[in-house]
């Protein structure tokens, strides 16, 4: 049975001009997704900013108030939880944010922001056990304890601050680390070792992740199953290496070919014109179609493709893409 | 003589807690009409160097210390006021990493267009100009775009925006710190797209200063490699990404993460990037390097000409014990 499912998830905002006004219109940041990921799979979760795939995350920690849909960990509903139950269900998922600077508090020692969520939740209630168990935790994420738990965030650099981040969110020995742009506030050098860290966390402690990233690249190489969202919506999902070798949607296909790569002609690239349309106005039909090389005209931009499965563990939302693979261009 | 002439330039932070040399002893040459691309990570002294080619930064904190930038053969620190303004925004026209934060938020995007014209070009019509140059960086409607203001356009139609700006005094030199860092994607490989063909069409010399290695190759023709304030490794764009000399050159190449490369593990660079003043005695590279050896722990090695058009600071080349160097 899977981890985690995410059935008909909606994650409305309202637009308001104004404190008091009418509502005027709703951005669809996540509109219908269905997602399922297994014990110790990572998933990754791709599309270009504004596609929603934050919210998503976001939504699945209960961050934000999903506006419709359910949300099952280990086939119990955590959606409509509250309170006491809330904070239980949610020691089993823990998140780590993009910004290493502004998720950990300047004015608590590494060794408080570790601590911080056994006492929330009320765990190794004894001191010297509590210092012990951070000071593990620590340890894990290649810190030294002895050093780092007594000093402050600003003297750690954004590599390491990213490591503290993670021992606090491992702290409570989560099953699922929601892990929103981990990687792309570091420089390249430091980047690759928090990968290689999060993989090696993930073998030993069989954790599952929900890998958010934009980073297409670092998504494939940590992800045993990538999903492509884009205006709210789940376009492409597929086993990594097939996501990347044979993609399928032509929205995919753009992305793939857009990352800019060492040894890697820029001759026959697709580059895809203008931006992505406001989630607040999705286009009519196939949300790309105003974006694809390929569309066709009143039949793209007239009705909505249904994500169905076109290969093993391979779904696509793409009426053209169903019809025969030949006719998507080629990478 | 080079358009760009960049000669042991030496800048310093001066804080409370004392001096430090950010950029130490670069030296560059960027020809017309080529592109340049100046690669690091944070810390490295790239944007510090870009910035002081039009004497950017704020004197004090920064000091230039020592050193040497001619633009055309003029020594930019010996410019007055007056001649400096015609090199900011004139000469060399200058595109940064966010729009947004560049940009004016309270005028429309097409009068800030205009200030730089009416600065540099005062002969020429300024509403007419505004929307050639719109048009030529790809802006699709740029009668109507020109009366937006920059909270109404997309971040890479800003991006069009800036660089529509910095084209307006027709520079000789582009500098773009980081263009398209802030953008997705597929916004990125339009922006880049973009000014590659600006160049062929214009004929402008791009210095490019990015910490994104797959984007160097395909935009450039030389690259510099700088750390830790120094540059590490010059060379021909193509001959550095597939032959790294340089020890860090190559461990920073082979942590990029690919697409089908399939290996479980990514090949990370042990430790973090030093911060100024706080440099090893050595070699800067040293604490980090898979092939430290004596004499790197305590002598600085040189840059020095190990091939043809290749440079490398390190005293470990590799190749070079075998005598293979291309």
């Amino acid at each position: 049975m899977s981890l985690l499912r995410v059935e008909g998830l909606k994650v409305h905002f309202p637009v308001q001009p104004g404190l008091f006004s009418p509502v005027r219109s709703w951005i669809r940041a996540v509109d219908g997704v269905d997602l399922e990921i297994d014990s110790g799979e990572t998933v990754g979760l791709v599309g270009e900013s504004g596609c929603g795939k934050t919210t998503l995350g976001r939504a699945i920690a209960r961050l934000v108030e999903p506006t419709a849909g359910h949300v099952f960990l280990d086939g119990a509903e955590i959606t409509g939880l509250q309170g006491s139950a809330l904070r239980d269900v949610r020691r089993r998922f823990q998140m780590i944010f993009q910004d290493p600077h502004g998720s950990l508090n300047p004015r608590m020692t590494i060794g408080g922001i570790v601590a911080e969520p056994l006492v929330i939740h009320g765990l190794e209630r004894e001191r010297g056990a509590r210092d012990r168990r951070v000071a593990a935790l620590l340890e894990s994420v290649g810190l030294d304890p002895g050093s780092a738990m007594q000093r402050y965030p600003h003297e750690f650099s954004g590599g390491q601050r990213q490591r503290i981040g993670i021992a606090r969110a491992l702290a409570l020995e989560p099953r699922l680390l929601v892990c929103d742009e981990p990687v792309s506030a570091l420089d390249v050098s430091v980047q690759a070792q928090i990968v290689n860290l999060l993989q090696d966390l993930q073998d030993r402690l069989g954790i599952s992740l929900l890998f958010i990233a934009h980073d297409l690249a670092v998504v494939e190489h940590i992800s045993r199953r990538v999903v492509v969202m884009y205006l709210g919506k789940i376009v492409e999902v597929a086993p990594s290496r097939v996501l990347v070798g044979s993609p399928r949607h032509p929205y995919t296909q753009a992305l793939i070919s857009a990352v800019p790569e060492i040894n890697r002609t820029t001759e026959n690239r697709i580059v895809l014109e203008g931006d992505v349309p406001s989630p607040a106005s999705p286009p009519s039909g196939c949300a790309f179609h105003t974006r694809c090389p390929i569309a066709e005209k009143g039949r793209c931009d007239g009705v909505m493709p249904e994500l169905r499965q076109i290969g093993p563990g391979h779904f696509v939302a793409c009426h053209l893409a169903w019809d025969s693979p030949k006719t998507i261009v080629g990478l | 003589m080079a358009l760009l002439e960049i000669d042991n330039l030496a800048v310093d932070f001066v804080s409370d807690t004392g001096r430090v040399r950010v950029v130490d002893g670069v030296s560059l040459r960027l020809e017309a009409g080529r592109t340049l691309c100046l690669v690091g990570e944070s810390g490295s002294g790239k944007s510090v160097t870009a910035l002081s080619i039009a004497r950017l930064l704020q004197t004090p904190p920064a000091v230039y210390a020592g050193g040497e930038i001619r633009l055309d053969g003029r020594n930019v620190f010996t410019l007055n006021q007056r001649e400096l303004c015609a090199v900011r925004g004139g000469m060399v026209g200058y595109v940064f990493q966010e729009p947004a934060a560049s940009l004016n938020p309270v005028m429309r995007v097409g009068r800030q267009i205009e200030e730089s014209l009416l600065l540099h070009r005062p002969g020429c019509d300024p509403g007419q100009e505004v929307i050639r140059l719109l048009k030529l960086c790809g802006i699709p409607a740029p009668e109507l775009r020109a009366r937006d203001f920059p909270f109404q356009l997309s971040g890479g139609m800003q991006q069009r925006v800036m660089i529509a700006m910095a084209l307006a005094a027709q520079p000789r030199l582009l500098l773009a710190d980081e263009p398209t860092t802030a953008l997705d994607v597929t916004i990125q490989a339009q922006i880049l797209d973009l000014l590659r063909d600006l160049q062929r069409q214009l004929g402008m010399a791009i210095l490019l200063i990015t910490h994104n290695l797959a984007i160097v190759d395909g935009m450039s023709d030389d690259m510099a490699v700088m750390y830790a304030g120094q540059i590490v490794e010059l060379g021909p764009t193509a001959a550095v990404l597939r032959n790294p000399l340089h020890p860090y050159t190559a461990a920073l190449i082979q942590s990029v993460p690919r697409l089908q490369v399939g290996a479980r593990r990514l090949t990370a660079i042990p430790g973090t990037v030093p911060q100024p003043g706080q440099y090893s005695a050595g070699c800067r590279f040293y604490p980090r390097c898979p092939q430290a050896r004596p004499p790197c722990d305590t002598q600085p090695p040189e840059l020095r000409e190990v091939a043809p058009g290749r440079w490398v600071r390190s005293w470990y080349v590799a190749g070079e014990e075998s005598g293979v160097v291309p």
